[in-house]
């Protein structure tokens, strides 16, 4: 099955304060073959689409280093919002940062996949196939060092 | 037929430009089956370094070190994107000093950012226009 079948009809919501960077993943999901992507610059601004227009997204794309609300802390605040209409909306986190503390953290809060910039398309499109099965990451158990399930 | 695809890359001929072809490829390849994004991504990219080196040389006016970090931090993922990774080593710099507080040096640094632009811009154009027959 081609990617743009696979995602056909799909809705994202892209949060990230950079328009370069926005723009960008907003094209890659329309050659992917997603129906609409929505922008929202800040995690502010995420919320107030989620929570005042009740708005249905199949994956929420989340920049981790805004200013503000960072990413970290809109996963929070969506994860406990009782006015999100799905408030376990899968989340594929994007940052320009590849340190553990970020991806632990990120895995800790509840996210189904995880980007190290610059973003390709074969990338993007892993992630989202998984996170669109709603596989939240997970570490591994003691036995090996804390990675995650991919 | 978009050249990058063909057999010869020009990662085996441009050994002196301050671009990784790399990147480029790599965008080519995402865009294949619609080349003219590729202007407009290259484009959006001429914008953003505009808009962040006003960015930054303003935090730098007014003492405002997070923002110049903050500036500096999404001109290195944009710049790393399209391959100007000198420029992206400018701006890593620059992050770290601003994460650090400073700003003491990041006036030449920025300069130095805006000297290599001057000469990554049109190798940008050029090898667009050689991977994919895109003008930018």
């Amino acid at each position: 099955m081609s990617n743009e079948l696979e995602f056909e009809g799909q809705s994202a919501l892209v949060i990230e304060d950079e328009l370069f960077m926005r723009n960008l993943i907003i094209r890659l999901l329309q050659e992917l073959g997603f129906e609409t992507s929505t922008p929202a610059e800040d995690g502010a601004a995420a919320m107030q689409i989620l929570e005042s227009t009740g708005a249905y997204f199949d994956v929420i794309i989340l920049d981790l280093d805004m200013p503000l609300i960072d990413g970290f802390d809109f996963i929070r605040m969506l994860r406990g919002s009782n006015q999100v209409s799905d408030n376990d909306i899968p989340v594929v986190v994007v940052t320009g940062n590849s340190e553990g503390r970020n991806l632990t953290k990120a895995v800790e809060l509840g996210i189904h996949g995880f980007l190290v910039k610059p973003v390709s398309k074969k990338t993007l499109s892993a992630r989202l196939t998984r996170a669109l099965r709603r596989e939240r990451l997970s570490f591994n158990e003691k036995k090996t060092p804390k990675r995650p399930q991919v | 037929m978009l050249r990058c695809w063909g057999e010869v890359k020009w990662t085996d001929i441009m050994t002196d430009s301050l671009v990784d072809p790399g990147a480029l490829e790599t965008l080519c390849e995402n865009f294949r089956d619609s080349p003219d994004i590729l202007g407009l991504v290259l484009n959006d990219f001429f914008e953003s370094v505009d808009r962040l080196h006003t960015r930054i040389n303003i935090a730098l006016t007014t003492g405002d070190a997070e923002d110049m970090a903050r500036a500096a931090h999404s001109l290195k993922s944009n710049c790393a994107t399209v391959g100007a990774l000198a420029m992206a080593d400018v701006m890593r710099e620059i992050e770290r000093i601003g994460n650090e507080g400073e700003l003491a040096g990041c006036d030449v640094l920025l300069t130095r950012s805006s000297d290599l632009y001057t000469t990554v811009r049109p190798q940008l154009k050029a090898l667009l226009h050689d991977l994919s027959g895109i003008d930018a």
